[in-house]
Order: structure tokens, then sequence, then C-alpha cells
């Protein structure tokens, strides 16, 4: 795999996976919509552009949960990293969903008046809680969130920064969270909004939290054995194929690998998308990003040709069965 | 590539069949988790309440009231006169107090307060007689909400609360009526068309109070069939 510039990289998997998705987005709006209008009917209607504002928040603010879960639910069982691999397209669609919602509460709110339609939904709080200004920020960020996520700007922004950038997600969730709970919120009756909001804190949290516990329980708890080296674990307890993280402070994590009884070591880090290598598994002789599939020779940590990504590497020495670690990695 | 096993997911490889279980139970619940949810919300919504705004357009005469706001005092009872759009008609009927005139429009209406989006005016030469109803004004305390009397009545639905806020201080620094509905602590109903002192729309003072739980105090009466609350800018307060 390698970064040629295409728009998007189409295969099978993701235009199923956008398939899908769309349905499931044209499915709820279509029953939040129709069964408003058969729940409020004339004269007690409530009106479409309304209706379908509301329903595109709401179908965003699931949508937000939903990605945001994603990555600690494949943590804690690898079997829902498929729904990780075109985490991306979802999340743009998720982008047009909210700034759907946007558009229409400034339009319609907004429009048909003495003012620029913008500055009279952000300029109306008066003395209380801005919600409408909260989630219009959330919005810049999922905005330029979503222009970012290709590849290109990944490259070229450098690792880190995308990072960075792309974990302003849980600020800008926040930012949605109190949107609701000092906007929409305010005006229902009964306890089903707060109740549902607070499901979904808790729910994100919790995720957060198994996943953290669960990883911390797979790394390698470490043990400095002689000048520097770390006793990383019995060659068994590798299974073949497969690779187990060594976590230091001050140091990156580290995938130890098991290659058909060869032990190796790399950075835990892809150079994709910082995806977790040592999650991944060995395919065809090379270590296989859990998240898109990028591959890595476990001695070299390069890809294989025509590719040039490329990883670090550490060494390793096994010494009476045990793995012996260097955390410094080769060529300094 | 083996499908055995415990083969990890590769985007561009075949997908294993553990995972393709799984992702047939994960999908549908999500789909019908989707429409579980969108059914309780549809179902928990409150009702925006008995609101018509007509399609057709009709025609009603009477005696154009410019003061407080511009409204049509008829047989039938007054009507407020708004504008297409978020505006108000202060300018269109400048100097017409008194004057019999027709309008056309369409007819906005609920809890028996009606208005009227106007689509054209014209005086007419008749001698018009109206006994409207007046009565004496009795000082009142009471806690509600200040609307755009134009969305209230039905131009949107829900038009109140929170969520509306910024459409109804647009739609009133346009001139649309403010109006005021609530309950004396007695749980008495209280709506009328919020009159405030030495101004001829509500005062940008005020829009922060618009959308919110308020009380005011301050004398309301009927003057020429029309409920009208008079309040100083500092007689309408947030309520606690
Ligand atoms: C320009 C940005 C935004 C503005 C101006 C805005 C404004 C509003 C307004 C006025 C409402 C009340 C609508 C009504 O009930 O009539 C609302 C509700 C809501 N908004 Fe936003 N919003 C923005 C962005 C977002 C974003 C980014 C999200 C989520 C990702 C979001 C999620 C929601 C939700 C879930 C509701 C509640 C819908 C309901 O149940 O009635 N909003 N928003
Ligand atoms: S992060 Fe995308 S392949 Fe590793």
């Amino acid at each position: 795999m390698s970064n040629r510039y295409v728009l998007v990289q189409w295969n099978r998997h993701k235009k199923i996976y956008d398939i899908v998705t769309l349905a499931g987005m044209v499915l709820f709006l279509t029953v939040y919509v129709g069964a408003g209008m058969i729940r409020h009917q004339s004269p007690s209607e409530i009106s479409p552009p309304i209706l379908l504002m509301r329903g595109f928040g709401v179908l965003s603010i699931v949508m937000l949960h939903i990605i945001l879960s994603i990555g600690p639910l494949a943590r804690i069982d690898e079997r829902f990293s498929p729904l990780l691999y075109n985490r991306r397209h979802l999340g743009v669609m998720f982008f047009f969903a909210a700034f759907l919602h946007g558009f229409l509460v400034v339009g319609f709110y907004g429009g048909f008046g003495s003012v620029n339609p913008l500055s009279a939904i952000l300029n109306s709080s008066g003395g209380g809680v801005p919600y409408e200004l909260l989630g219009f920020m959330a919005l810049i960020i999922f905005f330029v969130m979503a222009a970012t996520s290709h590849d290109f700007w990944l490259a070229n922004l450098g690792h880190r920064f995308w990072k960075a950038m792309h974990m302003c997600v849980y600020a800008a969730y926040t930012l949605v969270v109190l949107h609701v709970a000092f906007g929409a919120m305010q005006d229902k009756q009964g306890a089903v909004t707060p109740a549902l909001l607070a499901l979904g804190v808790v729910w994100l949290g919790g995720l957060h939290i198994t996943a953290g516990l669960k990883q911390r329980k797979a790394d390698v708890a470490v043990a400095e054995a002689d000048a520097g080296w770390i006793d990383v674990c019995e060659v068994s307890e590798i299974p073949t194929s497969r690779a187990r993280v060594v976590r230091q402070a001050g140091h990156e994590a580290i995938a130890v690998v098991n290659n058909e009884g060869t032990i190796t070591a790399m950075s835990n880090v892809c150079a994709h998308q910082g995806g977790p290598l040592g999650e991944g598994q060995v395919i065809d002789g090379c270590l296989t990003c859990p998240w898109h599939g990028y591959q890595y020779d476990p001695a070299t940590g390069c890809s294989p040709p025509p590719y040039t990504e490329r990883v670090r590497t550490y060494e390793i020495r096994v010494e009476g069965g045990r793995v012996l670690l260097n955390p410094e990695p080769r060529g300094g | 590539m083996d499908n055995s096993g415990d083969t990890i997911y590769v985007g561009y490889l075949p997908v294993p069949k553990r995972y393709i279980a799984l992702l047939r139970f994960v999908v549908p619940v999500l789909a019908g988790a989707a429409v579980g949810l969108s059914l309780v919300l549809a179902f928990t919504t409150r009702s925006p309440g008995q609101a018509v705004w007509m399609a057709e357009a009709s025609a009603h005469a009477g005696i154009l009231r410019e003061r407080p706001y511009p409204f049509l005092e008829t047989t039938d009872g007054p009507m407020l006169l708004v504008e297409p759009g978020k505006f108000g008609s202060i300018n269109r009927f400048k100097g017409l107090e008194g004057s019999a005139i027709r309008v056309r429009g369409t007819l906005l209406e609920r809890d028996g307060w009606r208005a009227i989006e106007l689509l054209g005016h014209e005086l007419i030469n008749e001698e018009l007689e109206i006994n409207s109803i007046a009565q004496e004004a009795t000082e009142v305390v009471a806690i509600g909400e200040i609307l755009d009397s134009k969305c209230y009545l039905g131009a949107m639905k829900p038009g109140q609360g929170r969520s509306h806020r910024a459409c109804a201080i647009l739609c009133l620094r346009g001139g649309i009526p403010p109006l005021f509905v609530g309950q004396t602590a007695a749980g008495e109903q209280v709506a009328g068309v919020l009159a405030i002192e030495n101004s001829d729309a509500l005062p940008e003072s005020l829009f922060s109070l618009v959308g919110e739980r308020i009380e005011i105090r301050g004398p309301i009466s009927i003057e020429n069939g029309l409920s009208v609350v008079r309040v100083t800018e500092q007689e309408v307060t947030l309520a606690d």
C-alpha cells in the first residue's frame, strides 16, 4: 500500500460499507419524519422543515456515537474491525448530515428576516447559554476533520499533527452534548432526551475505559534485564503470526512479532494512520495492520515493493527461551 | 489466503467467516435500534399545539388600528396584520389610524387569536359599524413567554421555546407584534399583545428574554377588541 493520491481508493468492501451506511441514514430519516407526521397531524402538525431539521440533528448525534464506538469496539473484539476499515467515509457522511441540520436551522430559523441568517442564529442567545454557537463550533471542527481526512493531508500535515487534530473530535463531541443539553432538551418534556444523552455519554465513556483496560492487560509488563535490554516474555507467549506490544514511558510502543518462530520487533505505530500494528497479523510474510491492511516485512520494517512505507525496527535476542528487546531503535 | 480460524480482517482480502457472522448480527441490530429510536423520539415529542395557517387567501374589511401594533378591528374580532417573511406592517399603515380598509391575505389562527399575512390592502368608502369589546385595565402578574405572534399563530410549528428563540427574535426585530402567553399564580390564563412603553416594537434590551420563562407585571385591558398587556421594560424579568 502507498499514498498514491486518488480521490478515493475504492474497493468492494468500501462500496458495500458506503451503501449500507447510506441506506441506514435514509431509513432513519424516513422513519423519523414519517412517524413524526403520523403522530402529529393537522392542526397540530410539526412544520416539515423543522421535522427534517430535527431528523438530521438526531441522525448526526447517533452517527457520532457509532463513529466514536468503533475504535474501542475493535480493540475489545477484533471482529468489529471491518467497521473501522472505512470509518473515514462514515465520518464524511456524518459531516454532511450535521451540515444539513445546521443549514436547515440557519435557512429556516435565520432566513426571511432583516439580518443575515447566520448572524441571526449566532447572535440570538442574549443572557442564556449560546447553544447554537456551540453547535456551530462543533460543526467547524467536524468540517476541518472531514476536509483533511484524505491521506494527502495525513502525509502533508504530518502524523502527529493529524492525529492531534483528530483527537479534537472529543472536544467537538462535548460541544454537541452541551448544544443539545442547553438547546433542544430545554423544550422537551419528560426524561427521554436527558436519559438518552446520558446513556450516550456513559456508553462511550465505558467503552473507552474497557478498551483501555483490555489493552493494558494484553501489553507486556516491562522488566529491565541487563544493560538497558528489556525482558519481554517467553517465546511461547507470542502466538505464531501474531505480536505482543511493549509500552514504556518515554518510548513509542513496540510490537514484538512471531513470524513462524522468528522473533523480531518494530514500531507499533502504522505509517499510514497510526494503526496498532501489534494487533495485526503476519500475512504472506508481512505484519499486516488491522486498520487498513498496510504491510511491513518484520525483519526490515519496510513495506513490500512497490510500496515505500517504513517503520522503525528494534534488536531482539532470544536467550534460554526468553525474548529480550533493546528499546533503542536500530540506526539511532 | 486461508479463511480459517483466526485470520484477521484485511479490507482488500476476502472477509473471514467469523467477521461476517458478527456483521450479520450487528448491522440488523443497528438498523432496528435506529428505527426504535426514531419511533420513541417521534412519539415523545411535545405537540406544537393547534394552529392553522390557511393556504387560501381571504379578504377582510375593518377599521385599521395602528397601536399598539397594526391590527384590523373587525366584526369577527381583531386580526393582527403582518407582512410576508419576518416583518411587521408598521410602515405600510403609517397614518391610517381609524381608516376603513379591506385587506387580502392568508389567515393564521390559534386559540381565538388571528393574524393575516398581507397580500394587499385598499381603503374603502364604507361606514363600518363594529361594536368591539372593551374592558378596563386590571393589574396582572403572570409567568409565561414572549412569543412572536406570527410563528406562534401558525407560521412555524412549534413556534415557541428555546429551539425557536433565534427565529422569534428575528421576527420581533422585524416588527412582528410580540405576544405574551402565560398564567397568573392562581392558574388563570393570560394572553395579550405585549405593548412596551415608548416603543413601537419589542426593544432590543428585551430580546434576551424571548423564549425564556419570564414574569411580567402591568395592566391588561381590551382595546378595540384586542387584548393588550402594557408594561415598561423594567416590568419584564426572568422568572425564577
Ligand atoms: C451550525 C451549526 C448548528 C446550529 C446552528 C444548530 C442549531 C440547532 C437548533 C436551533 C436546534 C433546535 C431545533 C428544533 O428543535 O427546532 C438544534 C437541535 C439539535 N442539534 Fe443542532 N445545530 C448545529 C449543529 C449541530 C451538530 C454539529 C450536531 C450533532 C452532531 C447537532 C445536533 C443536534 C441535535 C441532536 C438536536 C436535537 C434535535 C431534536 O431532538 O429536536 N447540531 N440544533
Ligand atoms: S493505519 Fe491504515 S493501514 Fe495502518
